[in-house]
């Protein structure tokens, strides 16, 4: 009897498995897929959402040539997030859901405001806020950016932007963060955080002159340059320092970044008249000397030639890299900070978290004494 | 029948429940112990050993009923007492911890009282099985839990970052020693619930499996603590010390995606039901121990009572949990030695006689 009823009561329990939370219908919730966060010239905060609607059909007007209609943008302003978010649940007539964004978006009057990390850690504090989702500072207004975002290629804007973050990573165009890593590194001990950095508008800056050694990457005027549906263009990365933006690496600075940070990439550099195909050969061997003064930094790092490119001097390629990645070291130091997750290894020379901070890695990095040597391995070699 | 379990079961639901009990207590409510959370379960149980040491003599005495069976009537009901109240108190976290734990991922609308009280009855339900159920039900979740775990660190291995483990002695060496004593605390609690168990005829090593409970628990926490040092870098910021922060950053973390969310709330919320019932079931069993009269439904009932009393009481919160988890380790230390030399001392006494 006593077994029977454990059982039915098991059985109960099963069908409660679902949760006793009221049905939620995928109708009666906006998912919201990109997020933006701005500042208002008044100094109030502006957060807008977009959020695809649940159509089942293609809207009918397009052309195929600017995407589909079928996402919505709201957005409300408030004193501080907390506000904004209340007043957006309000205009938007759907129980707001957060938990799906695959974008979060940052202008960049916002991200070099000291007021960023109250907002950083707002957004952290949201319940069921998807923190995993990428993060980028855009250059103009969040609001113009987050409307111009449309699909493109697909129909739905959460594949559209997936697709396009893991293709551009993968050639080096953009760093590979989320919100999380951005607001972790921030808040800790070691290396300073990059976020992606995107453009809403086509480039309108002067063509620069080609260096005579430089990678193969877009910069601002490529965009004007080639033709493209897309308004918002991501590219380079923008760095934070102390829980608010430093700076910003072009398309070909944070490349050379991400290959210092030990990241393996494939990549073409000009030299002179020739294009070559390199790959990075496993981690830089990094040696710190924190006794010395100033701070000594020896970085080693190997690059593979592609087969097709057997015929370009080992010499002058190396020459050229090391001034590259030298160059990006220059840029980075001039903003006041350090990207290149050197802090995590310094830090292992310390017993304590105290000791580390007191060591003040960051000030000493700026006066470090950085050394590339950079090697260069043909199939021959 | 008395509430009673065999020593193989105790082994079982003792290293899952202290495992669990130990990765809530160093990673979500001691974050000041940043990176170096796994240093001070290792140093925990490094501690915890003397005692578990001394419960496995103990354990070796006895015949075929359990140890407080051999113990004089009076020393018997003090020592139960005793027990109870630091079960009862660790229940009453535990509980609490539960409720926090489903307020951050679902249910953060809902009153505390209503995440606890259900728990709590369930509880009431699977005692009625006796010890035995529940330890092999540990035991058949101990088997799948380290395939789940793998699942984990497979798929978060390219995201560890092993240099936020350095520098290795984190917050620094006192802070690791206080740590450190929570930590055996925690790890000295199955020591309540060896006492109660009766030998397996079947393991001839039973007096032992104090030990493989400690190693066991401890092995594991240390490896989740690794895992939670690697995933997240050390905050010294301590405006994010909050429990409902370090619970998000286990559970839902932000560097990885979304497919671990799933496996990762089910090793919590399974893992943290099991330290509930071990709690709940030592401290009816201490409670059974202390009032000899009462049957097992009237002291599950009592003891239940007492927890759910304390579980929506201030005592339940992060700071009285960690006030008293200082005081677990020297307790439940004075009491085995107490217990010790009581045995020891009737055993000379027999043979003197």
């Amino acid at each position: 009897m006593c077994r029977r009823l454990l059982a039915g009561l098991l059985c109960v329990c099963a069908a409660l498995l679902t949760g006793c939370s009221t049905l939620n219908q995928a109708e009666d919730l906006a998912f919201a897929v990109i997020l933006g966060v701005d500042l208002t010239g008044q100094g109030e905060i502006e957060i807008c959402i977009q959020v695809p609607k649940i159509t089942g059909q293609q809207s009918e007007g397009e052309s195929g040539s600017s995407g589909s209609s079928d996402h919505l943008v709201y957005s409300a302003v408030g004193r501080d997030f907390d506000e904004a978010l209340t007043l957006l649940q309000w205009a938007v007539p759907r129980k707001l859901d957060l938990s799906q964004l695959n974008l979060i978006v940052i202008s960049e009057k916002l991200a070099k405001d000291d007021n960023f990390s109250r907002i950083a850690d707002a957004v952290m504090a949201m319940p069921r806020l998807y923190t995993a989702a990428r993060l980028a500072v855009c250059e103009g207004s969040a609001l113009a950016f987050v409307s111009a975002e449309k699909p493109v290629i697909g129909t739905r804007m959460s594949t559209e932007l997936t697709a396009t973050f893991e293709d551009y990573v993968k050639n080096g165009f953009i760093p590979d963060t989320t919100f999380a890593d951005v607001y972790y590194l921030s808040k800790s001990v070691y290396s300073d955080a990059l976020a992606v950095y995107a453009e809403t508008a086509p480039g309108s800056g002067e063509s620069e002159q080609a260096a005579a050694a430089s990678a193969v990457i877009p910069d601002a005027s490529s965009a004007s340059r080639s033709e493209t549906q897309q308004s918002n263009r991501f590219l380079g990365a923008a760095v934070f320092r102390n829980g608010s933006m430093a700076g910003r690496l072009s398309g070909e600075e944070f490349l050379y970044c991400k290959i210092l940070q030990g990241e393996r990439q494939t990549f073409a550099f000009t030299l002179g008249e020739q294009t070559v195909g390199l790959t990075t050969l496993g981690a830089p061997s990094v040696t710190i000397d924190t006794s010395a003064s100033p701070v000594k930094i020896d970085l080693g790092l190997r690059f593979s030639i592609a087969a097709s490119s057997k015929n370009a001097s080992r010499e002058a390629l190396e020459a050229a890299l090391e001034e590259a990645l030298l160059r990006t070291v220059s840029v980075c130091k001039s903003m006041g900070a350090e990207p290149l997750n050197l802090a995590e290894i310094a830090s292992g020379q310390f017993l304590t978290i105290d000791d580390w901070i007191a060591f003040s890695w960051r000030e000493r990095f700026l006066e470090s004494d950085v050394q590339i040597d950079v090697r260069v391995f043909t199939s021959e070699s | 029948m008395k509430l009673q379990i065999s020593d193989n079961a105790a082994c079982s639901l003792a290293g899952l429940a202290i495992a669990a009990r130990l990765v809530h207590g160093v990673v979500v409510d001691l974050p000041e112990l940043l990176n170096a959370g796994w240093l001070a379960i290792l140093l925990g149980g490094a501690i915890a050993a003397i005692p578990a040491l001394a419960l496995c003599a103990l354990l070796k005495q006895r015949r075929s009923a359990s140890v407080l069976a051999c113990i004089a009537h009076p020393l018997r009901r003090v020592t139960c007492a005793a027990f109870f109240a630091l079960i009862a108190c660790d229940a009453a976290v535990v509980s609490s911890a539960i409720a926090d734990s489903a307020s951050i991922m679902a249910l953060t609308d809902v009153a505390a009282v209503y995440l606890m009280l259900p728990l709590l009855a369930i509880c009431l339900a699977c005692l009625r099985l006796n010890g035995d159920a529940l330890g092999r039900s540990a035991a058949i979740w101990n088997r799948a839990l380290p395939w789940l775990l793998l699942l984990v660190i497979v798929l978060e291995f390219r995201d560890y970052r092993f240099n936020w483990l350095t520098p290795v002695l984190g917050p620094g060496v006192s802070t690791l020693l206080d740590g450190a004593v929570r930590a055996a605390g925690w790890l000295s609690l199955p020591a309540a619930l060896f006492l109660t168990a009766v030998p397996d005829e079947r393991n001839v090593h039973s007096h032992l499996l104090p030990l493989k409970a400690l190693e066991s628990s401890a092995g594991f926490a240390v490896l989740v603590a690794l895992m939670y040092g690697m995933m997240t870098p050390a905050i010294p910021d301590s405006s994010l010390f909050s429990r409902s922060f370090r619970l998000d950053t286990l559970l839902a973390n932000g560097r990885t995606g979304l497919s671990l969310q799933l496996p990762t709330n089910v090793l919590w919320y399974v893992s943290l039901l099991y330290a509930l019932l071990f709690d709940v079931f030592t401290s009816a069993a201490m409670l059974q121990g202390a009032l000899p009269r009462f049957g097992n439904r009237t002291c599950t009932v009592l003891a239940l009572f007492a927890i759910s009393l304390l579980s929506v009481s201030r005592l339940s919160g992060r700071a009285p949990g960690l006030r008293a988890a200082v005081w677990l380790f020297p307790c439940i230390g004075l009491l085995l030695s107490i217990l010790m030399i009581s045995v020891f001392f009737a055993k000379g006494a027999r043979k003197h006689v």
